[in-house]
């Protein structure tokens, strides 16, 4: 009951400045949490010295991936482990400069933009990530789960599908998205 | 008790025990041993699960979602009594304790894990993880543990006291045995026990014992007959020995073709009487007497009609003294006659009579033929004064029956002392 509380507040403690809803607080788990993802997945055999990741917004919300990138660098200020962190923002007309990035992060996408996105990363074999967990229903392979408590929200079929795997340990803590069909 | 039979005993009574306990000892040490490093590997393993995840949950910055595993892990292990986890500034993140805990201070044991969390990319520590596991097991272990060691030592006495029970029934028959041999007689053959038909080896003993006594029995009564055999002999031995003693002695004082007394038995008697004779001071006389040509009998009629002629006369010389009158012969054809309490005249009467009865008397030879022979007859009287010794006396008879020889036989001479 307490942590449902917990997460109540945190959504309803949105930053009133951007155009979409954002919670810091979430950005803040969210800052944290998708460059251990890459570090966690197989990807990282593919890292040759920094982790790069690209953020993706609609243009009104692009104050809030920059307090994403600050937030990301405010954790690991210098890179994570022997890895540096690399992180650009882009508009969803010119997602091809994030060819090089392992990980994608949705924060806010119109509809019309995310099949784009979906194959972009498909193709380059790119993790995705989204702000918003119902994306995961659509394609996009991770989010975090909020219900109880926050759990990260993972489709594997999405990510086995790349041919990217990620650690066990991650995947006990994770909740599983599951076609309705399946 | 010292025997054997009871060292025995105590020997095998102190190695089993020592036996059961350093058995019990060992299996109980050996037990909590490996419940430990079970309880330890167990805890080791929860540990190691838990970590992985803590650390995830803390490195990607879902603190709330440790609340809810470590509730789950507390649900599914009720054994762990008491959690907490802090963070790597030392603020308590999460904390479980049970009602069951008491101090925690006081039960951190081989039940106590605690583990530092690391971020798994970074290495750098996010907290500690605290958990410590309940001792009921390990008391329920431990409390069963020590009712079966009870319970077998309960059992491993009664099994000793049985087994004691056992040794004294088995031991009882070889007491019984060792008591029937000390109070077996042969004499009365009262050996109680009989064959046994058990095939254990005090029956065995017993049996050998049985055989034996039997045997000693058979033997006794064979013993016995022989000795009865030989006591009779012994008695009849006796008897005879008795009496060839007394014709030995018989034969040694008498003369055996007269039966009167012998020269050596006369000698030996007459010192006595002589003694007697000096000490009373009676009188006493001495009549020798010598069978007229003796000689001329025998080249005539042979050594056996000279045989019947002595007989003759010291047969009537015999009959013609006293019971206290010691007559003998002293010679081939010569008789001596000792008569105390008498003095001359009377031993002078008896001589007379001897030699009228001789002179009268017709001896019967070989062929129905008769002849008369005559003795010379000498008598004397003891003189207290000269005769020192028998031997004088002798003398002075033989003197007066040679006199009556050369006076022409057939008559009486006195020789006064």
């Amino acid at each position: 009951m307490k942590k449902f509380l917990a997460a109540a507040v945190f959504s309803c403690f949105s930053l009133s400045l951007f155009a979409n809803s954002f919670s810091e607080e979430m950005l803040n788990i969210y800052a944290k949490l998708s460059v251990r993802f890459v570090l966690m997945s197989t990807l990282k055999d593919e890292l040759s010295e920094s982790v790069n990741i690209c953020i993706g917004s609609k243009a009104e919300d692009e104050r809030a991936a920059t307090t994403l990138i600050d937030l990301m660098h405010e954790h690991y200020p210098a890179g994570i482990g022997e890895y540096k962190i690399y992180v650009i923002k882009s508009d969803y007309s010119n997602i091809n400069f994030c060819k090089e990035a392992s990980l994608f992060f949705v924060l806010s996408i119109e509809d019309i933009d995310l099949p784009k996105v979906i194959t972009f990363a498909q193709e380059n074999k790119i993790l995705t990530m989204s702000y918003d967990q119902v994306l995961v229903e659509d394609g996009i392979d991770i989010s975090l789960f909020i219900g109880r408590e926050i759990r990260p929200y993972i489709s594997l079929a999405n990510i086995f599908a790349k041919d990217i795997y990620l650690d066990n340990v991650l995947l006990r803590v994770s909740k599983i998205y599951k076609k309705q069909e399946e | 008790m010292k025997s054997i039979q009871f060292k025995i005993i105590l020997s095998i009574l102190l190695f089993v025990l020592f036996i059961i306990g350093l058995e019990r000892y060992q299996l109980s040490k050996s037990i909590r041993t490996q419940f430990i490093e079970f309880k330890k590997s167990k805890n080791e393993l929860l540990m190691n699960t838990i970590i992985p995840v803590i650390s995830l949950n803390l490195s990607l910055g879902l603190e709330s979602a440790n609340d809810e595993y470590l509730e789950s892990i507390v649900t599914q292990n009720s054994d762990l009594v008491y959690v907490r986890l802090l963070d790597n500034n030392g603020n308590l993140l999460y904390e479980f304790e049970s009602k069951t805990l008491k101090d925690i201070d006081e039960i951190k044991d081989f039940n106590h894990c605690e583990k530092s969390i690391n971020d798994t990319i970074t290495d750098a520590s996010l907290g500690v993880l605290e958990l410590q596991f309940s001792n009921s097991e390990y008391e329920q272990m431990h409390s069963t543990n020590e009712r079966i060691g009870l319970q077998i030592t309960i059992i491993s006495i009664v099994l000793l006291l049985l087994f004691l029970l056992f040794l004294k029934h088995v031991f009882k028959g070889l007491a019984v045995l060792t008591q029937s041999v000390l109070e077996y007689n042969p004499k009365e053959n009262n050996f109680k026990l009989r064959q046994s038909p058990k095939k254990d080896e005090v029956s065995l003993i017993q049996n050998a014992i049985v055989e034996m006594v039997n045997r000693i029995a058979i033997y006794a009564e064979v013993l016995d007959n022989t000795n009865a055999l030989l006591e009779e002999k012994v008695r009849q031995r006796t008897l005879e020995l008795e009496e060839s003693n007394k014709e030995l002695k018989l034969l040694a004082s008498v003369d055996p073709l007269t039966g009167l007394y012998n020269r050596r038995y006369f000698t030996k008697s007459s010192e006595q009487i002589l003694e007697i004779v000096k000490r009373n001071k009676t009188a006493l006389s001495t009549i020798m007497l010598d069978i007229d040509n003796f000689k001329n009998v025998n080249d005539t009629y042979g050594h056996k009609c000279g045989d019947d002629v002595i007989v003759s006369v010291a047969t009537i010389v015999n009959d013609s003294i006293r019971k206290s009158d010691i007559a003998c012969r002293f010679g081939g054809e010569e008789f001596v006659v000792l008569l105390p309490e008498t003095d001359i005249e009377g031993a002078y009467i008896i001589a007379e009579k001897i030699r009228k009865k001789v002179e009268e008397k017709r001896v019967v030879i070989e062929g129905g033929f008769y002849i008369n022979v005559s003795v010379s007859v000498g008598v004397t009287e003891y003189n207290l004064k000269k005769d020192i010794n028998f031997e004088s006396i002798i003398h002075r008879a033989d003197r007066a029956m040679y006199s009556s020889k050369e006076s022409g036989k057939n008559q009486t001479s006195v020789h006064s002392a």
